[in-house]
């Protein structure tokens, strides 16, 4: 049930872009030789930005029907399926799937790769 | 942070005199966006920094017979904004609109950009500019070398060239005025770059007691010039692949061509192939193609970043697509 519409989906519009952010940037890269945390700053820890970030639709279905489950909490549920989306758009637009997100140029390039072999 | 000493000088011979022998006795501040991140870190602890800030004299460009003065303290706002580098010199507008943060751009400098140190994460962990380990080893090949160099990396320097600007100048054979206490020197862009050979060295020919003044771009009459950049991101992020094209025309077709590729080697690298593919050619997408080929010779990559090959290849034929359509 959708208690507040306006914070609703402000909340979607932060997934969203948190799904932009899993699907193509965040990755926490290690060190394997020292252990150490490689990219523990925001150069290398990459989070979508405002070029990064499309235009944004919310859709919130408020049907009797939906709100008969009661108050639910609506935090980090929609960055889920965001990313799964995105990376079958990807897969949709190249032929074949990166099997591991975040899809940096590396693996979409080595996925291309093996579509071509 | 360190504590130190700061100076506000408002000349540049005021500010040489500030300058110490070692690197550990002065830092030069200008934009201050790579500086106070290095001491921050303490990866650089100088005793004392010197402001550029209020030495007036290391701003402004300014157009001549010789071509065009870029004073070190223009910020990449400045740059982007003139009339002169828009119409004459898309590459370096297009190098400062790289920079994709307007922050950014309205406090760096173009001396800065070329003055600043590699992004290596093993340098900024506190690893030497040479990511030594503790038996002396480089880090670099057995670790997680995505985003290090591709050329130049026989070691034991295995970062990249962290300058936008670098490439761009290189192609366009730009110069660099250097001032000490002693005198002065100019130094082409393309020898300003250095691949250190030991733990006594770095990336760039400026000496501790040293300031970049100023940087001397030639006429760009009857040529045509351009910089394709590729990122991971939109938004402000470091590029994986840069390249900088500077055409001297004759008629449609290219008279001499430099091709110079960005963040793929300690330096901006030259890429002397595709220019001599390019000679002679009017530049077409076959041409292009066939030029981003010859770019990516002799490349040896890393155990992870061979994609950066594919990259610059078409960092390559974009710059050259994109310069054979501007304006001459």
């Amino acid at each position: 049930m959708v208690v507040n519409p306006k914070t609703a989906e402000s909340q979607c519009y932060g997934a969203m872009m948190m799904s932009i952010s899993g699907a193509l940037m965040e990755e926490r890269i290690m060190d394997p030789t020292t252990g150490r945390v490689l990219n523990g700053d925001f150069d290398y820890y990459k989070l979508s930005g405002i070029g990064d970030v499309g235009e944004i639709l919310v859709h919130l279905n408020r049907e009797p029907d939906y709100d008969k489950r009661g108050v639910i909490g609506l935090g980090e549920p929609p960055v889920i399926g965001g990313i799964a989306a995105i990376a079958n758009a990807v897969t949709n637009a190249i032929g074949v799937r990166p099997p591991e997100v975040p899809l940096t140029p590396n693996r979409v390039l080595a996925a291309l790769e093996r579509r071509n072999a | 942070m360190q504590a130190f000493e700061y100076a506000n000088p408002t000349s540049v011979q005021e500010a040489v005199g500030l300058l110490g022998k070692r690197w550990e006795d002065a830092g030069v501040l200008a934009g201050g966006t790579d500086l106070l991140s290095l001491m921050k870190d303490y990866i650089q602890t100088p005793k004392r920094v010197v402001s550029l800030k209020g030495v007036k004299e290391l701003g402004g460009i300014s157009k001549s017979a010789d071509g065009l003065r870029i004073g070190a303290m223009v910020t990449l706002e400045e740059l982007l904004q003139s009339a002169e580098v828009k119409a004459e010199y898309p590459s370096l507008a297009q190098a400062a609109r790289g920079v994709a943060s307007p922050q950014l751009r309205n406090v760096g400098t173009v001396g800065g950009d070329l003055c600043q140190r590699p992004r290596c994460w093993y340098f900024r962990l506190g690893y030497g500019l040479l990511a030594k380990g503790p038996k002396g080893e480089s880090l670099v090949p057995q670790g997680d070398n995505r985003y290090h160099a591709i050329f130049g990396n026989k070691g034991p320097a295995y970062f990249v060239s962290a300058s936008s600007f670098g490439p761009p100048l290189v192609a366009l054979g730009a110069k660099v005025k250097l001032v000490s206490a002693a005198g002065s020197r100019e130094l082409p862009v393309e020898k300003l770059f250095l691949i250190p050979e030991d733990d006594t060295s770095r990336e760039t020919a400026v000496q501790p007691n040293e300031v970049l003044t100023e940087i001397l771009v030639p006429p760009a009459a009857g040529m045509r010039n351009a910089t394709y950049e590729v990122r991971q991101k939109e938004a402000l992020d470091w590029p994986l692949a840069t390249a900088s094209v500077a055409l001297k025309m004759k008629g449609s077709a290219v008279a001499s061509a430099r091709v110079v590729l960005g963040h793929v080697a300690p330096t901006p690298w030259r890429a002397l192939a595709a220019e001599k593919a390019l000679a002679g050619k009017t530049v077409s997408a076959a041409v292009a193609e066939a030029a981003g080929n010859a770019a990516v010779e002799g490349a040896t990559p890393l155990s992870g970043n061979a994609y950066k090959v594919q990259l610059a290849r078409v960092a390559v034929k974009r710059a050259l697509l994109e310069a054979a359509k501007a304006r001459s």
